[in-house]
């Protein structure tokens, strides 16, 4: 049998396969369709200092293979998140990683010390770069001098593992990815959702309430290749892949572009089991390819140059 | 409950055009028939397009838990429909099921008023079935466009079932549009409060409904209709803006797992 096991940033892993922050809620939604335990980790929705509504209706549109989504981090806050939404998920097995946001650099590190003491949260990712919240986000993930010292002051916050979610909405991807390594992050997770519009024509309004919002699906699945192409050749620091993975032949992809891990995010609203099939297609991709360990898969593009 | 319950297979048994742009759907699928209320939806893929990204939510029309099988309306609105019209029988679908909270019969209630604007019919049958022996006194209230938009409604009738049509057009029943004729209803009727109204159609009619039963003091139960991209509440994106929300903070509801049928009163009519 295979070993789809791994390590990465210090936290061993079944297997490579996550779920993406904001799709997949706090797990419980998902425990209907299946064993929540096979999941290599689970990533939350987006937790922030203060309870947040989210963004008013229509929040999102489907796109040719894709989607747009303006939700706008609508959570319950970080005292509730403990009360609420954590007992369930630190009785799971598998590995949980806390996905944080905040409008400053201060309130990131806040929501990590209020969350760092608890032994059973085993990282946290940055958010830094959600395109749908006013004043937030997108600044410190489009700037490699906010990106580094907001990474700099959770470092010294937490010595949990932090990953860096990243946008693509730059000009260098890299260049960011460089600046939050400096700053101390164990990993990055790219990428987030490209910024995207869709405008109805008959009554020649925005479809989104925001009129723009973030793209995903598997529309957008060459571009983050790209980009996660792109980090793996500049960084030291393991890049944990996303972008419009469907199915274990996506994901790989993704592997022999040079990833560590993989999120799967869009697929779960569609088939709320994607992340379980694609791990059993890994499983079977290693046995068809001869491999015994499934991380010889990693970085093994042949670009023929 | 047991991981996979929800997510299940069902076989199309009859794909047939029902009225104008409007097809009926059979599928086969014990579990569904089962155990679905009305009011409940199952969101089906469209087989074998990833173009095509999301599931697409329909209310449960009908049962017959003998046979295994169930019931689907629907419109042809876009590409999803139109794909799902030209499925072949014996087409193997993927469906989440059931979904929502579906409508509730009160035992105090002893008058219901069931108030559908065109497609919004869909949820009434299972519905009537639901209540026949429980409420003995029904009026449906069914408004349409025009004659070929009416899903025969032969199957609705019965002891204690009043029928009330309209078509904009006239062309059967009442010209106009059906709020007129709950406001009627409503305006001669003595012992409101053992009255409730079920409502299901498109936002006008909703907007107009919820005026009247502010107006004359009645409950009722609405089964909204809104775009999802998972249907069991991970995406948040069908929200539904409550109505007087105390905390700002939670100012919203999610179609999906809070309704599809919410109190009238419970939520805003966004524009």
């Amino acid at each position: 049998m295979p070993d789809l096991t791994l390590e990465i940033a210090g936290l061993k892993l079944d297997n490579p396969v996550m779920v993406a922050s904001g799709t997949f809620g706090y797990a419980r939604e998902f425990e209907s369709y299946m064993d929540l335990n096979r999941l290599g980790a689970i990533i939350t929705k987006t937790v922030t200092l203060e309870p947040r509504p989210g963004n008013p209706p229509p929040r999102i549109a489907e796109t040719p293979a894709g989607m747009l989504n303006s939700i706008g981090l609508p959570n319950v806050g970080v005292e509730r998140f403990c009360s609420e939404k954590l007992p369930y998920l630190t009785a799971l097995s598998t590995r949980i990683v806390v996905n944080v946001a905040g409008k400053t650099g201060e309130d990131f590190v806040r929501v990590v010390e209020r969350l760092d003491s608890i032994e059973r949260i085993d990282a946290f990712e940055l958010n830094y770069s959600c395109p749908n919240v006013k004043q937030g986000g997108l600044s410190f993930s489009a700037d490699p001098v906010l990106a580094q010292q907001v990474t700099r002051a959770v470092r010294q916050a937490t010595r949990k593992p932090i990953f860096a979610k990243l946008t693509p909405n730059v000009t260098s991807i890299s260049d960011i990815g460089l600046a939050v390594q400096d700053g101390g992050a164990d990993a990055v997770s790219a990428i987030n959702t490209f910024v995207g519009m869709s405008i109805d024509v008959r009554t020649r309004r925005p479809v989104l309430s925001t009129v723009t919002g973030g793209l995903s699906g598997p529309a957008i699945r060459p571009l983050a290749l790209a980009k996660v192409y792109e980090l793996c050749k500049r960084l030291d620091i393991p890049v944990i892949a996303i972008g419009g993975i469907m199915s274990a032949e996506d994901a790989l992809e993704f592997f022999f572009a040079g990833a560590k891990a993989v999120q799967v995010g869009t697929a779960n609203f569609v088939d709320p089991d994607a992340a379980i099939k694609i791990i059993d297609g890994l499983d079977h991709h290693c046995r068809v390819l001869g491999v015994d360990r499934f991380t010889e898969l990693i970085g093994t593009l042949d670009t023929g140059l | 409950m047991h991981p996979d319950e929800m997510n299940l297979k069902a076989t199309v048994l009859a794909l047939e055009a029902c009225a104008r742009n409007t097809f009926r759907m059979r599928l086969h699928q014990p579990a569904i028939a089962g155990k679905a209320r009305a009011g409940q939806f199952v969101n089906l893929r469209v087989p074998d397009c990833q173009e095509i990204l999301w599931r697409r939510p329909f209310s449960i029309h009908r049962t017959d838990p003998g046979q295994g099988c169930f019931d689907l309306l629907f419109h042809v609105v876009g590409r999803g429909t139109r794909a799902l019209g030209r499925i072949e029988k014996g087409t193997e679908l993927d469906l989440l099921g059931p979904l929502g909270n579906g409508f509730e019969i009160r035992k105090t209630t002893q008058r219901a008023l069931l108030v559908a604007g065109g497609l919004g019919i869909a949820p009434f049958a299972l519905l009537l079935t639901a209540m026949r022996d429980e409420v003995p006194d029904i009026g449906l209230f069914y408004g349409v466009e025009s004659r070929e938009d009416l899903i025969a409604l032969d199957e609705f009738k019965g002891p204690g079932i009043r029928h009330y049509l309209t078509t904009r057009d006239g062309s059967e029943g009442v010209r106009g549009v059906i709020t007129d004729l709950v406001e009627r209803e409503l305006e001669k009727m003595e012992r409101r409060e053992a009255c409730e109204l079920y409502v299901c159609g498109p936002k006008a009619m909703l907007v107009r409904v919820q005026e009247l039963v502010e107006h004359f003091g009645v409950r009722a139960q609405v089964s909204v209709e809104n775009t999802m991209a998972c249907g069991f509440g991970a995406c948040m994106g069908c929200a539904v803006t409550m109505a007087g929300a105390k905390d700002a903070n939670e100012r919203y509801l999610l179609a999906c797992t809070d309704g599809p049928v919410f109190m009238m009163d419970e939520i805003v009519f966004d524009a």
